[in-house]
């Protein structure tokens, strides 16, 4: 013990105490902040689709509603913990928290604007689709280990949407790839400040339409919310859980919807820049901080979801599969040959 | 011996590794056997980025978790002749000589490999190492090694279309 406080506090490696705080510290800050915001998601949420269904929404709790997720989250706290007496118990403990711990992960290689980012991976992108498919073993396991038919049916289905619907999102984000030239999250975003329209959504227009059908079905909103089906499995794998386990659920998939909108808004909508032909045309908009920027473009995103889930009804489970093997898989790679030709065109290799 | 953070957080990568082997290779459970994997597989990927192989690491990630093991779930999940499946995952003497011998071998081999190599550990202290790991190992997949790449590609091309045939017969 006393040689890890001698490392500690030797003199030679306080930059290296130091630099391990500072890390520490941006970790808290993003996960406090992220939470904040997964928490005002859900108000936000209830909003929106309560004012496209002419209603109000919550309005109850402070001003406008506004303490409402506070007020949800403590009734989620206290709320008595049921466990089925049939269920496996240690799978049934777990798997919330792996479902909880693969969304959060995902936010150490976001940079939410110019250098602010806990870990600034070579190989971010990979990263990304790596966490979000450990997420799928939280929605498996809890569905097995509440011994519940409802469960099962609703985890074997979110297993296999999530599995296929990857392939597509991992295909559609080549192109981003290839026009950038890095999977580093923060070099993509520089080299579409340096591309000539700012954005990649342009050129990319046909991944941008996959990843975009893709972020739905990962994270089985509507209209891919099949695994969570209320008017057939009540609520999917998650229905056997209650009280903070259903929380840990509930903040999952949310955080997970953040990260989709974030990792749109980095490869496809230029993340914190905007672009230069604007700034030229309107010099002071060069002055506003970029995570204004990026934070405006990932609600964007998110008020798009929920556009959607108040619009659109639920696809059968078959023109589901339909859709990610045989539409948008072949979409992505039709993109991915024509962005690859182009790139060999522009560098003079054909 | 000095004790560093790094040393801490390679032990603790390593005991992640090992010891969900032992209810991999005990528990009665098959489901909870192959759950464990998830931990071995996860301890694996994080002793990649100890050995600065950090496309590697990655990949183990996406590859053995994000899609073998979920197969492999799959498959115990709709296998229509398990009744109970607490108690499916026998013990049998003839199987763990078996096994035994399989691992005394690789593990043989690994430590003649190591021996025989002198590799310099870790590997940034070899300057011919690069520092971005993605961009050398393209480079080297489309020039260096492009016969193998293209033969392991037609060869999963191969299962795919035969994966099709036989789903496509059992429709039938």
């Amino acid at each position: 013990m006393n040689t890890i406080l001698e490392t500690i506090i030797a003199p030679g490696s306080i930059d290296f105490a130091l630099a391990i705080g500072i890390i520490l510290v941006k970790i808290a800050v993003v996960i406090a902040i992220a939470l904040l915001h997964v928490a005002y998601a859900t108000y936000f949420e209830r909003k929106v689709i309560a004012h496209m269904q002419v209603r109000l929404g919550p309005r109850e709790v402070g001003p406008y509603g506004l303490f409402q997720p506070f007020a949800d989250g403590i009734k989620l706290f206290f709320k008595e913990d049921i466990i089925p007496a049939k269920a496996d118990k240690p799978l049934f403990y777990l798997s919330p928290v792996i479902f909880f711990i693969a969304a959060l992960t995902s936010l150490a290689v976001l940079p939410f604007f110019d250098g602010f980012v806990i870990a600034d991976l070579n190989i971010g992108l990979l990263f990304l689709l790596a966490m979000s498919s450990l997420g799928a073993y939280g929605i498996i396991l809890s569905g097995w280990s509440s011994n519940s038919k409802f469960s099962f049916l609703g985890g074997l289905r979110a297993a296999s949407q999530v599995i296929s619907y990857e392939i597509a999102m991992g295909l559609s984000l080549v192109g981003v790839m290839i026009m950038a030239g890095s999977l580093n999250l923060s070099d993509i975003v520089r080299a579409q400040h340096a591309y000539p329209t700012g954005v990649f959504v342009i050129p990319q227009f046909l991944g941008f339409f996959v990843f975009v059908v893709a972020a739905f079905a990962e994270t089985n909103r509507l209209p891919f919310d099949l695994p969570e089906a209320e008017s057939e499995l009540v609520a999917g794998y998650f229905t056997e859980y209650s009280g903070f386990r259903f929380a840990l659920f509930f903040l999952g998939e949310y955080t997970g919807m953040l990260i989709m909108s974030s990792l749109l808004a980095l490869c496809f909508l230029g993340g914190w820049t905007i672009p230069r032909f604007i700034t030229d045309f309107i010099p002071f908009l060069s002055a506003v901080p970029g995570i204004v920027w990026f934070l405006m473009k990932v609600y964007a995103f998110m008020f798009f979801y929920y556009w959607v889930r108040a619009t659109l009804p639920r696809y059968r489970y078959d023109q589901l599969m339909a859709i990610g093997w045989k539409l948008l898989i072949p979409l992505a790679l039709i993109n991915i040959l024509i962005t690859g030709l182009v790139k060999a065109w522009i560098k003079g290799l054909l | 011996m000095n004790i560093e953070l790094k040393e801490i957080v390679f032990l603790c990568v390593a005991i992640m590794t090992i010891l969900p082997c032992f209810i991999v290779a005990f528990s009665r459970n098959i489901l909870h056997s192959a759950f464990a994997l998830f931990f071995t597989f996860l301890g694996t990927a994080g002793l990649y980025f100890f050995l600065d192989a950090d496309f590697l690491a990655v990949v183990q990630v996406i590859i053995y978790i994000g899609g073998v093991l979920v197969l492999l779930l799959f498959a115990i999940l709709l296998t229509r002749n398990i009744e109970d499946i607490k108690t499916t995952n026998s013990l049998s003497i003839k199987h763990s000589v078996l096994a035994g011998i399989v691992s005394l071998i690789i593990i043989g081999g690994l430590l003649y490999s190591y021996i025989s190599n002198r590799w310099v550990f870790p590997l940034r202290e070899n300057p011919d190492y690069p520092y971005f790991t993605i961009k050398e190992l393209g480079d080297l997949l489309l020039t260096k090694y492009l016969l193998p790449f293209e033969v392991v590609s037609i060869l999963l091309l191969a299962v795919l279309i035969g994966s099709l045939v036989i789903a496509n017969r059992s429709v039938r």
